[in-house]
């Protein structure tokens, strides 16, 4: 996993609890680096898990609201970092169709050893969006905020509905359905 | 519960840690992007040395190699630019494919990649020259192209003419050759045929040709032959057709017309303009021709009949003294047939036992007394009768026949003879005409050996005929093959004498035991005005004497020309006047009852 995610992980733990509490899940976790990341680098993604469920611990939270509610500040600050992405991809349904076929393929140039998840998409009608998460590190539900941050960035009225499926050879398996609202309304 | 300092103290560590961790990263991907550029500059450096490498080869090539884009020329080499001629004003780069007249062969090609066509392409000057091409598909600067490849066949083209031409031209005078002219005349028959118009095939055959080869050499026979061809090709028309046959044959085929026929006029002309002297070196060459002329459709309707008979026309002319034309008539046609006829049973004919032999007996001339017989084949053909050798000989000579014939005539005369000798004919010789093709040295000496062994005949009771001209055909080796038969006892006899061209030089270095007189002469003794007959006869007997031969002459059938012949001092005779030629047991029979005395005092 790379370094920028743990950096933003770290970032916000900071600023939604306090620097003691990041301190002390640091801690309390088993990490490589005793918790210094450099978002150029890539760590074991056990890591994340460690102190993520550290910091559920800590705070009481039950660690998939924990990651939903990091996905949707990771998307936004991967917004702020990466600006031109945007511009090129207006809307969610775009944004999310442009993940495995040209935002990954782009990851990959840049971090040979980059370990992504698949998306696999399917549009249904105009309104209407699959997005089939696939991955051996079973975070979906930090992909389920990085979908919820994507639709609060665009401001779209889009209901998003997650359904978890059976594992593949591949890992977990999760279907989310993206509906937009007007559509929901007149299907 | 760390104080707020050991906190941040721990943050601060944990940054510089990261940033240690960023500097590695960081140093390693320099690394990494460092080796990569260099393996960058590596690649790099291989594809030009490739490409310069390829390109000299493309420069080097003797093929002419160009690069079409959009039907125009986008890349040429040396060798394309040599072909095409390019000059200072002309630029091949930007020429298209129509001005060098190769559009529509590209097209063709273009379809059948790697396949090869020859065809015509035009130079920038507009000339024209041979290629042979060959396209296939190409990227060029990231566009669909083609690549031709051509090379330039002119010489090969070149080559390729010369051969259709002396595959089809005799070399010497420039007409057609045979194989040429009888696909011509076929051609000129299908439309004879189609328009109902008459042609005539004219067999031309010189007269005496091989004389003028062997006195005066074969350069001034062929320079003969040449201006021969010239003037026939004046005399002729444009569309009428010249070959040469054979050595001093030629075959010309006449178109008729509708105002057109062949008149004796054009015949004669024809044989005037062949016998106009030629003059080579200083000597002033004449030679007539004999021409025998077959009709379309008259005479035959097809290439081969029409020249088969005009052929069959041109002997008769021969045999009618030469220096004539001969058009085909019914009586030719008789003989063609009767030929065919002949050459139809020829070759089952000997194992049908057609053959058979009859046997004329040699008298002496002093005692009456018979000393030897000489053996005649006969066939019994079953359409045409009993032929004699000269009806049927000359055929089998052409083929291997005469082989077996040979052999076959020379153990059933020896069989019989020693039979008759068993029978009490004890002295009597038999004597065995050769033919040309037998007189092969070792092969004969084979098969007499080989005769006289199965029948157990004496070699001394075998008398060889030949006659003058035949031995006279190969002196050297005749004379090798004689003295071995002579050596064995075999007698040599010469048959014909007189009628050949013997060289009196040669005739006592031969083994000859025996000269016949030739039945011409004997055919004009003793009738009023035979003088010239005599003197020859007379000649020939004193000559043979002078060599210490036998001399024996045929066809006698008169009492005064046995009497001539006896003043003479001819030694022996045969012929009808003592009998004619019997099968074995009627020779028996006659030979049995036999008086010499009684025979010789009726003679008297």
């Amino acid at each position: 996993m790379k370094g920028i995610i743990f950096r933003e992980f770290l970032d916000l733990v900071e600023s939604q609890f306090s620097i003691e509490t990041a301190d002390a899940i640091i801690a309390a976790s088993t990490l490589s680096t005793g918790g210094a990341y450099t978002s150029v680098g890539t760590y074991p993604h056990q890591e994340m898990v460690d102190m993520v469920s550290q910091l559920s611990s800590h705070t009481g939270l039950p660690v998939p609201d924990l990651l939903q509610h990091f996905g949707r500040h990771l998307f936004e600050r991967l917004a702020t970092h990466h600006p031109t992405y945007l511009q090129t991809h207006p809307d969610v349904f775009t944004m999310l169709k442009a993940l495995d076929n040209h935002i990954h393929v782009e990851v990959r140039k840049l971090y040979s050893d980059a370990e992504l998840p698949t998306f696999e998409h399917e549009q249904i009608t105009d309104g209407r969006l699959t997005m089939t998460y696939t991955s051996s590190r079973r975070m979906a539900d930090l992909a389920f905020g990085l979908i919820e941050g994507c639709i609060r960035h665009f401001g779209e009225a889009i209901r998003v509905e997650r359904q978890d499926l059976p594992d593949d050879e591949r890992g977990g398996r999760t279907r989310f359905t993206l509906v937009r609202m007007d559509d929901a309304v007149s299907g | 519960m760390p104080s707020p300092d050991e906190i941040l103290q721990r943050k601060l560590q944990r940054e510089i840690s990261a940033r240690q961790q960023a500097e590695t990263l960081l140093e390693q991907k320099s690394l990494e992007l460092f080796i990569e550029a260099q393996e960058r500059q590596e690649t790099l450096s291989r594809l030009k040395e490739s490409e310069a490498r390829y390109r000299l080869i493309v420069e080097m090539s003797p093929d002419a190699i160009l690069v079409e884009i959009d039907s125009r020329i986008a890349f040429a080499n040396s060798a394309a630019t040599r072909l095409f001629a390019e000059t200072g004003s002309q630029r091949l780069a930007g020429a298209t494919l129509s001005q060098l007249g190769l559009a529509n062969d590209i097209e063709l090609l273009g379809e059948k990649s790697g396949e090869r066509a020859d065809t015509v392409a035009t130079r920038l000057d507009g000339s024209v020259v041979d290629i042979s091409l060959r396209c296939m598909p190409m990227t060029y600067d990231g566009r669909n192209a083609t690549q031709i490849v051509m090379r330039d066949i002119s010489e090969r083209k070149r080559l390729e003419q010369q051969l259709a031409y002396q595959a089809t031209h005799d070399a010497l005078t420039g007409v057609s050759n045979r194989s040429a002219l009888l696909l011509q005349l076929d051609e000129l028959l299908v439309y004879a045929r189609r328009y109902q118009v008459p042609c005539w095939v004219a067999f031309l055959d010189l007269d005496r040709f091989k004389q003028i080869n062997d006195r005066f050499g074969h350069r001034a026979g062929d320079t003969l032959l040449a201006a021969i061809t010239t003037r026939l090709r004046q005399l002729l028309r444009q569309d009428d057709i010249i070959g040469r046959y054979g050595g001093d044959e030629f075959i010309l085929v006449l178109r008729g017309g509708a105002d057109s026929i062949l008149t004796p006029q054009l015949l004669e002309r024809i044989m005037q303009v062949v016998c106009e002297p030629v003059e080579v070196d200083g000597h002033a060459l004449q030679v007539t021709c004999s021409l025998g002329i077959a009709a379309f459709p008259d005479d035959g309707d097809s290439g081969r009949i029409l020249l088969e008979r005009a052929d069959a026309a041109m002997y008769r002319a021969k045999e009618s003294g030469r220096n004539l034309y001969q058009l085909y008539n019914g009586e030719i046609h008789a003989r063609l047939l009767e030929r065919a006829q002949i050459e139809r049973h020829l070759i089952d004919a000997l194992a049908r036992e057609e053959f058979f032999l009859l046997y004329q007996p040699k008298v002496e001339v002093a005692t009456g007394k018979v000393t030897g017989v000489e053996a005649l084949l006969r066939w019994r053909h079953p359409e045409l009768g009993v032929l004699t050798p000269d009806r049927f000989i000359p055929m089998a000579e052409e083929t291997v026949l005469i082989n077996t014939l040979g052999l076959w005539v020379l153990r059933e005369a020896c069989r019989q003879c020693a039979a008759l000798h068993q029978q009490g004919l004890s002295e009597l010789t038999v004597a065995v005409n050769l033919s040309a093709r037998q007189l092969n040295g070792p092969e004969l000496i084979r098969m007499v050996h080989e005769a006289l062994q199965s029948s157990g005949l004496a070699p001394s009771s075998l008398e060889l005929e030949l006659t003058e001209s035949l031995m006279m055909s190969n002196v050297e080796q005749t004379m090798t093959t004689l003295r071995t038969l002579h050596a064995r006892g075999v007698k040599i006899s010469v048959d014909d004498f007189g009628t050949g061209y013997s060289s009196f030089a040669y005739l006592n270095r031969f083994p000859l035991s025996c000269l016949k007189i030739d039945r011409q002469f004997v055919a004009g003794l003793g009738e009023p005005g035979a003088h010239e007959a005599s003197v020859i006869t007379r000649t020939l007997i004193q000559l043979s004497h002078s060599l210490n031969l036998t001399v024996v002459a045929e066809g006698v059938e008169t009492r005064e020309q046995l009497q001539v012949l006896r003043d003479q001092g001819c030694d022996q005779i045969q012929g009808w006047l003592h009998s004619k030629a019997m099968e074995p047991e009627e020779l028996l029979i006659s030979m049995r009852a036999y008086d010499p005395a009684a025979w010789l005092s009726t003679m008297r």
